[in-house]
């Protein structure tokens, strides 16, 4: 049998030069010849395909291109993995301002979410050396990778007419043969990984808890164990089987749908309302059972935008944050104007968000003056979180 | 200090983030907008805001101010007054209603009492309306040291109009060394266009040259390639005016972040 371990690059290439995408549309490669991946000189038009006797992890991906006739991003509604069939999106919207490439001109050091030329938005690989409680998005033997992209209607700000090329690298993990998986699982440098892999167990552990409400819910532990064997990999986090106790990547954003009121918070939720769409409602109802933690924020404030807060009702003080266009502490992977200087982000917050059996909400002030809503040619403010959400028994 | 150098033949826009006005849009690949001066018209000089490189007029002559009805000549299906209610400079144009059996070719003139040598002079200047969409070249306008313009010693074809739209134009002569003693002037009906009304107002020969422009930005959006000019620029500046724009980007920004 070849075995295999290490990492590897998928292009997703979306030739929309070649053969165009509306506003409003859902394409995945296979949709359409052009649509392909290509690794090496593989060059397929359909998902690519873990090998029988393989696992494999979806690190991360960079977005690249598109670019229209005006030198802006291509607006995306939404990038999602397709994980044999199943759209894994639930907690993931990725838009063309928040996975950058990593090579895309000058490196940039500073972004969160890499090691060494990988990209890890969803999660350091167990195969790599990444933590037990990773959210890297796990394939199992056989399972299919692939990848959607949505694109905004025109009343949502999105083009008409989509004829600017898009590529997604997918950056991958895989071992090939149980005796790899165990070998990279064994020689983790995470003991709770490794020690469990010594044992012919895989473990996900996790401790969470917040200084602030410990007298109220003390730390929470995930702590599951499986079998190290394929036919389990993926029942890990971010598996298509995954199972409770288990952690879900977060990666999503949220754009205004009506104008705010002056001087008044606007809370992210409704969507019809004050958010577009159902995933950008940015209200959590954390209960005994489920938590959540956002670690990291972007934000391409509108010139009228002053605050925003991370309100959370276990909390009299709330994260607030001064949020102009001059003084903006959170900023964007990327911009929407492609001449745009590249300044880092997503930035991590000074103290992560987490919500432990209560209600929180992201709400948004004005300074002032009317932020309008985005519409065919008028611009609102972006806000987009990268978090978890944990899942107890 | 970033700035943009480009032709403005094309930059007028209508309504930006909803909001309507003369906007220019930086060329592709400018760098953003963060803050640019909006405080009145600078100096040519000041190297801050918008300064506007066009041919502008050194100095003029009134051709014919289009007070009253021209009648050198009377051509046939063609009826001409002087119209006080639709004009663009003084308290009258000329109006040609021109009927369908207008014959192509026809000359409307109007002599020029003192004749003028137009030595000296690089263009001629006027406003013109068609309740037609026109193509260049359907109207001509003549110049000539003979009555009625029988031998013109200039043939200027008016560019494409836009029906029902006031239009200054700027034609270049074609031999201001030879245009001694204009006694005539005159608009040829030179393609049938069916019938129309046009209105003809203010001409003028002009000396012109390239002058620097301070323009007043009104607004802009942050972050953005967009600014409102507080006016209109003429469209007979179209095509031959370049505009400077001096303004601060996000990356110079001294408040910033990161």
């Amino acid at each position: 049998m070849v075995k295999g371990f290490g990492r590897m690059t998928l292009n997703f290439k979306y030739p929309f030069s070649e053969t165009s995408a509306t506003a409003g549309a859902s394409i995945q490669c296979g949709d359409d010849t052009a649509y392909v991946w290509e690794h090496g000189l593989e060059r397929y038009s359909k998902p690519w395909e873990a090998a029988p006797d393989m696992v494999a992890e979806l690190e991360g991906i960079e977005v690249m291109g598109g670019v229209n006739s005006e030198g802006r991003r291509v607006p995306i509604k939404r990038i999602v993995p397709v994980i044999s069939g199943n759209d894994i999106g639930e907690n993931i919207s990725i838009n063309e301002h928040m996975a950058p490439a990593l090579r895309d001109g000058p490196n940039d050091p500073s972004y969160p979410f890499r090691d060494r030329l990988a990209c890890i938005n969803f999660g350091k690989a167990l195969l790599m050396g990444g933590g037990a409680n990773t959210t890297s998005i796990k394939l199992g033997p056989s399972d299919t990778l692939n990848f959607k992209i949505e694109f905004p209607t025109v009343a949502h700000g999105g083009d008409a007419t989509i004829e600017s090329d898009i590529e997604i690298k997918a950056h991958i993990a895989f071992a090939k043969g149980e005796d790899q998986m165990l070998n990279a699982l064994r020689s983790s440098p995470v003991a709770e990984v490794a020690t469990a892999a010594a044992n012919n167990q895989i473990r996900q552990y996790e401790v969470l808890g917040d200084l602030e409400i410990s007298d109220v819910i003390g730390p929470q532990v995930i702590d599951r164990s499986v079998p190290a064997t394929m036919d389990w990999w993926s029942s890990l986090n971010m598996g298509l089987n995954a199972d409770d106790p288990q952690i879900k990547r977060i990666i999503t954003y949220s754009k205004n749908n009506q104008a705010t009121t002056p001087n008044q918070e606007m809370e992210l939720v409704r969507d019809g309302q004050y958010v577009q769409v159902p995933f950008q409602n940015f209200r959590w109802v954390s209960t005994e059972k489920k938590f959540y933690r956002f670690t990291h924020c972007g934000i391409i404030p509108h010139p009228n935008m002053f605050q925003v807060k991370f309100d959370n009702g276990n909390s009299r003080y709330p994260m607030i944050f001064n949020c102009e266009v001059n003084d903006n502490p959170f900023i964007m992977p990327q911009h929407s104007l492609v001449s745009d200087t590249r300044r880092g982000g997503p930035t991590e917050l000074p103290r992560a968000y987490t919500l432990m059996k209560g209600i929180g909400s992201v709400k948004v002030t004005d300074n002032g003056v009317s932020i309008p809503a985005w519409a065919a040619g008028v611009r609102g403010f972006e806000i987009a979180l990268w978090g978890y959400e944990y899942t107890l028994q | 200090m970033a700035f943009a150098f480009f032709p403005i033949g094309s930059v007028g826009l209508s309504t930006i983030q909803g909001t309507p006005g003369y906007w220019v849009k930086l060329p592709v690949g400018s760098k953003p907008i963060r803050d640019i001066y909006t405080d009145g018209a600078p100096a040519a000089t000041d190297g801050k805001g918008a300064v506007m490189m066009a041919l502008e007029t050194n100095y003029s002559i009134v051709l014919e101010d289009c007070e009253d009805a021209w009648n050198e000549t009377a051509p046939a299906n063609i009826s001409v007054s002087a119209d006080s209610a639709d004009k663009k400079v003084g308290t009258s144009s000329v109006k040609l209603d021109i009927a369908a059996g207008a014959s192509e070719g026809a000359i409307l003139s109007e002599a020029i009492a003192s004749p003028i040598s137009l030595l000296g002079y690089t263009h001629i200047e006027f406003w013109i309306k068609s309740t037609v969409n026109t193509n260049a070249g359907d109207l001509q306008i003549l110049l000539d040291n003979t009555a009625e313009c029988v031998s013109p010693l200039e043939t200027l074809n008016v560019p494409a109009l836009t029906m029902n739209s006031w239009t200054h134009v700027r034609l270049a002569l074609a031999n201001p060394g030879l245009d001694i003693s204009i006694a005539s002037i005159g608009i040829k009906y030179a393609k049938d266009i069916g019938a129309c009304v046009v209105n003809i107002d203010d001409f003028k020969a002009t000396h012109t040259v390239t002058k620097f422009t301070p323009l007043t930005i009104s607004d802009f959006v942050k972050d953005d390639v967009y600014f409102r000019l507080s006016s209109a620029i003429d469209s007979a500046y179209y095509g031959d005016a370049a505009m400077l724009v001096y303004y601060i980007s996000p990356d110079e920004d001294p408040t910033c972040s990161n």
